[in-house]
């Protein structure tokens, strides 16, 4: 496991319920994607409901929630989009 | 926010809060080998069941949503008969009336261009990271939560 710290994205409602845009995590407490999101919704209560409905990216691609993390990437949590 | 845009030869995504012209992405697709242009453009509709809207309020993951953007027109430009691509879409307030994506597609024949173009609108409303809120005329305000 590397070290390096992920940066985690957070848009639209779940940034509002977090307080926050972004946040900072050691890759060794989100060695994954799908850990990232774990990692939110445990320190922020009301994140569980979100859980079966958020799409993981990493680096700006779609990205399956089992995806490995390095130092440096960046993960970001999308609830469904409404564009258009 | 300055616009984030990627142009190539076939393909111009855009992301502005600026209003939309939506002459731009026709004027980008014209072409010569092109038998037909075609066009959506969605706009903020002031009644949705009863309720009366004022504005919808965009919120983008920018550089992902032009990459989402970027990928989803580079699959149309890959159909058979399709010519160019353009999609530009607004972020912040956007009035009723006012346009919040514009595309244009040209292709050879108009079934292909009006296939590409209805594609990539339902594609971009499941895909691009684009979150919208409504905000209603007794002060009250909504992400919405799902698309169409």
């Amino acid at each position: 496991m590397s070290g390096g710290v992920v940066r985690i994205l957070v848009f639209s409602s779940l940034r509002e319920l977090i307080g926050e845009a972004a946040l900072s995590v050691p890759v060794s407490e989100a060695p994954t994607a799908g850990a990232a999101l774990e990692w939110v919704a445990h320190r922020h209560p009301g994140v569980a409901d979100y859980l079966p409905f958020v799409r993981t990216a990493v680096n700006r691609r779609y990205a399956a929630r089992d995806t490995e993390l390095s130092g440096g990437d960046e993960v970001a949590l999308i609830t469904p989009v409404s564009g258009g | 926010m300055t616009p984030v845009e990627q142009r190539t030869g076939r393909c111009w995504i855009r992301l502005q809060r600026e209003p939309l012209q939506p002459a731009e992405v026709i004027a980008f697709v014209v072409d010569e080998a092109a038998g037909a242009v075609a066009s959506f453009i969605g706009t903020t509709r002031r009644w949705t069941g009863g309720r009366e809207t004022v504005t919808l309020s965009y919120e983008a993951y920018d550089e992902m949503a032009v990459a989402e953007m970027v990928r989803l027109a580079e699959e149309a430009l890959r159909q058979e008969g399709v010519g160019r691509v353009a999609i530009h879409h607004r972020t912040g307030d956007v009035g009723v009336g006012e346009a919040s994506v514009t595309i244009a597609v040209s292709g050879g024949h108009r079934g292909e261009a009006f296939l590409a173009c209805r594609e990539l609108i339902d594609r971009l409303k499941q895909e691009v990271p684009i979150w919208k809120r409504e905000i209603y005329a007794d002060g009250t305000r909504e992400w919405v939560r799902s698309s169409e």
